[in-house]
């Protein structure tokens, strides 16, 4: 027993020499604990006095925060010292690892009296001597006195004990901000996923319940980091980071390929989804079998990859076209940029402070910001991509039907010269023949003859009226608007109508395509008129005024019903007409009595 | 008394049967001499400003320049050249277009057998010709436009008027002059007259006024 305690008096003053001491010079300070000297205890198995007994075990750290990951050792063994220089014999030692599992700290007094306590992270949150969000380790160092610690660390995540000395008056001030932001932070993101949640029960939309199920299990998997979800919820001391990270990767794969459209945009994103998502399964089979250190080791190289998978889905899709990537890589990106800071806190690049701390949180809720703005932008996107099929699928319906149009004239025009310029001067030839045989003849012989002739002519006529009414020739030999012209006058004459014109010089107005559909529509409301309408007087008036033609078809007959009349097809094929020729029509009736109608083509 | 010159004649027709026809015909008189035959109105003009020319015989429908726009280009280079269209159109709108080129006849193709002689007649003393069909034809299509002439037709004396009607019913000045007993020089001073009150001028262009305004001279 003596033995024992001498070669423990003689450690301490090596150790006393060894030990990284921190100052206590103020009682309203933290003093946090950097550089740690540390000793690996691969299999957990190294007792108090063991770890004691060989001091020169220890090695200094070249982080402050010493940072285990891809450390396979069962335990982390800490040392330090600190020295009382201030009236104050109450203190603590704060320890934010909501992620760790079990840390026991040794306190040994200048008088080689030994004090224990061990705080479990993940459970029996009651038993706590402080029931905080931090693990808080009470001790007394009576003023002056300089004592040793030593920590015995297991983490079933991460061993990554962040330390600091301070004084219970200085952790209710602190707690104050922390717990005010990472509330702040905490609402905003689950108002965004209830906003979401809202937007998907009128849209049925997937890809607002992978948002909901990403952003969900980031809240929670930043509240259990922080440790207040074993505060405010100690039954859910199962949870663990090598779990919810899995998930969390998990939703991410399946919002970033449904929101940037993969399959269209990033085909190889898209391929390689569930590998991706497949490979989360490593950490948790890991973490299931125990093997802790492996599980968070695995869960870091696929945290890694997961992140260049991110960043190359949105990049990939927004050089593919689809714009609201821009969103999509700015939210990731304001993730992966916070976490990046939250790791320099650990390196010891940048100084700590709230919104370091908090960086998670912040990168979180930013996150949660942005892709529900981009989701609202998505809807607007959506809209645009389905006016532009529609005009599309418009634009189609009228080139066909232009087609059609185009190809029926066609048709009429060949036949109808076909009609005139070969069965027309077939018979022209056989009159003239006719004619010429009959001047030799008898009386009796020219009459005969000339009655042939006359049957000849008969012919000839009715092979015109056919070919005039399949096409009219003015088109060609005399231009559109003596076409019109001629148009209007003939039928009004043939009906006996009394008539105005007013027709401006429109020969020159567009491919000929376009004008027989100018020629065609008027045709069709003359044809209405002389059928119909039982007018008197009608007038026809074309104006071609500021590359707009103005066409006015009035009459003074009964009128007629412009609902009723929707129907015909006459009006069917004015219509058609128009919407090739872009142009619109209104049909009205005249005062006292009578029908007008206005037609509007735009013309270059 | 010197041997008389031939009348020199362009056909141009793109049916070559129908050319033919129209070739023996005109050939059946000493005093024509065909200059050239045309398939198309592009040859039929290079042709007519090319050689010396007194009658250019033109069918309507023909490619390259129609016989309309063939005679609107030759009559622009050599106004001297009296034009007979020939053309299938028993047509109006075709007709009048062909009166204000400035064409001297418009005849028929179904009847030119018989009419292209008495054109070429006609036109060879530098009178109009219309195929006796054509002007029937046109006699019988009723005029409802509203006109907007009737005023100006009122500062025509009464004489006057009768002339007008009597060309809106395609008369001849020998017509006329046979019909109202006057001798062809006072209707040609009768014809001038009225060109002057009605600002009219240029060939044709009293005929054309006549047919388009007959409705206002009833």
């Amino acid at each position: 027993m003596r033995v024992v305690l001498y070669s423990l008096l003689l450690l301490l003053v090596f150790s006393c020499v060894d030990a990284q001491v921190i100052d206590l010079q103020q009682a309203d300070q933290k003093y946090a604990v950097n550089y740690p000297s540390y000793r690996e205890d691969r299999d957990g198995t190294l007792s108090f006095k063991e770890v004691v007994g060989s001091a020169k075990d220890f090695k200094i750290p070249s982080l402050p925060v010493p940072d285990f990951l891809g450390n396979l050792s069962k335990a982390i063994w800490y040392r330090f010292a600190a020295l009382n220089n201030t009236p104050e014999t109450e203190w603590y030692l704060e320890i934010k690892g909501g992620y760790m599992h079990r840390l026991t700290l040794y306190q040994i007094h200048p008088n080689g009296a030994i004090d224990s306590i061990a705080l479990s992270a993940d459970k029996d949150f009651a038993a706590r001597p402080v029931r905080s969000n931090n693990l808080i380790f009470p001790l007394r160092i009576d003023p002056g006195e300089q004592t040793t610690f030593y920590l015995k660390a297991t983490s079933k995540a991460l061993i990554r004990p962040s330390m600091s000395f301070t004084t219970m008056h200085q952790l209710y001030e602190d707690s104050i901000p922390t717990s005010y932001g990472d509330g702040f932070f905490t609402a905003l993101a689950v108002a965004l996923l209830l906003y979401n949640l809202f937007v998907y029960f009128s849209l049925r939309e997937r890809v607002y319940l992978y948002y909901i199920g990403y952003i969900f299990i980031t809240i929670l998997h930043t509240n259990l980091v922080a440790g207040h979800v074993l505060a405010i919820f100690p039954w859910l001391d199962f949870l663990n980071t090598n779990l919810l990270l899995p998930l969390l990767a998990f939703f991410s794969v399946l919002f970033t390929n449904s929101f940037l459209q993969t399959k269209r945009y990033a085909p190889i994103i898209y391929r390689i989804r569930w590998l991706m998502m497949l490979g989360y399964t490593v950490p948790v089979l890991f973490f299931i079998a125990g093997e802790y250190a492996m599980a968070i080791l695995a869960t870091s190289v696929l945290m890694f990859m997961l992140f260049i998978y991110w960043l190359l889905a949105g990049i990939l899709a927004y050089r593919n076209g689809f714009q609201p990537a821009i969103y999509y890589i700015i939210g990731f990106g304001a993730l992966i940029m916070l976490n990046m800071t939250f790791e320099l806190k650990i390196v010891g690049w940048v100084q700590e402070n709230y919104w370091i701390d908090s960086a998670l949180y912040i990168g979180s809720a930013l996150e949660a910001i942005i892709l529900s703005f981009a989701l609202a932008s998505k809807i607007n996107f959506y809209k645009k991509e389905k006016e532009e099929i529609q005009e599309q699928a418009y634009q189609q319906a009228v080139n066909f039907s232009r087609e059609l149009i185009n190809m029926q004239e066609a048709e009429r025009k060949r036949i109808a010269s076909e009609l005139h310029d070969s069965v027309g001067q077939k018979l022209i030839v056989i009159k003239n023949k006719i004619l010429r045989f009959s001047k030799g003849g008898t009386a009796g012989f020219q009459q005969k003859t000339e009655e042939l002739a006359e049957n000849v002519a008969d012919a000839i006529q009715e092979i015109r009226s056919i070919s005039y009414a399949l096409r009219p020739y003015q088109i060609d030999l005399l231009g559109l608007t003596q076409s019109i012209k001629s148009l209007a006058a003939e039928s009004f004459e043939a009906a006996d109508i009394v008539h105005t014109l007013h027709i401006d010089p429109i020969d020159n107005i567009g491919p000929a395509d376009k004008q027989i559909n100018i020629y065609r529509i008027i045709q069709e409301c003359i044809n209405n008129i002389v059928k119909h309408a039982e007018a008197a007087t009608a007038s026809v008036s074309i104006e071609n005024q500021h590359n707009q033609l103005h066409i006015r078809i009035a009459d003074d007959g009964k009128g007629f019903d412009a609902q009723a009349a929707t129907g015909g097809f006459g009006l069917k094929g004015i219509r058609e007409r128009l919407h090739i020729l872009n142009g619109a029509i209104k049909m009205g009736k005249a005062v006292p009595r009578g029908s007008v109608i206005d037609i509007d083509i735009p013309v270059k | 008394m010197m041997t008389q010159q031939k009348i020199k004649v362009l056909i141009a027709d793109d049916h070559p049967i129908f050319l033919k026809g129209l070739q023996e015909v005109i050939e059946e008189d000493q005093k024509l001499q065909i200059v050239f035959k045309a398939t198309n109105g592009t040859d039929a003009i290079n042709a007519a400003l090319n050689r010396v020319l007194d009658i250019a015989i033109l069918d309507i429908d023909m490619p390259g320049a129609n016989g309309l726009q063939a005679a609107e280009q030759i009559l622009a280079a050599k106004p001297e050249v009296a034009i007979i269209l020939l053309t299938m159109h028993k047509a109006k709108d075709a007709f009048l277009k062909a009166l204000e080129i400035g064409v001297s006849g418009y005849v028929l193709k179904e009847n030119a057998v018989i009419d292209i002689v008495n054109a070429i007649a006609a036109v060879e003393k530098n009178y109009s010709y219309i195929s006796p069909e054509m002007s029937s034809f046109l006699l019988k299509q009723k005029n409802r436009q509203a006109s907007g002439a009737s005023e100006l037709l009122e500062t025509l004396t009464n004489a006057e008027k009768k002339i007008v009607q009597l060309i809106a019913q395609y008369k001849s000045t020998r017509d006329i002059a046979d019909e109202l007993f006057i001798s062809e020089k006072t209707v040609s001073n009768h014809r001038m007259n009225i060109a002057k009150k009605l600002n009219l001028s240029g060939k044709n262009s009293l005929l054309r006024f006549a047919i388009e305004n007959s409705s206002a001279l009833t």
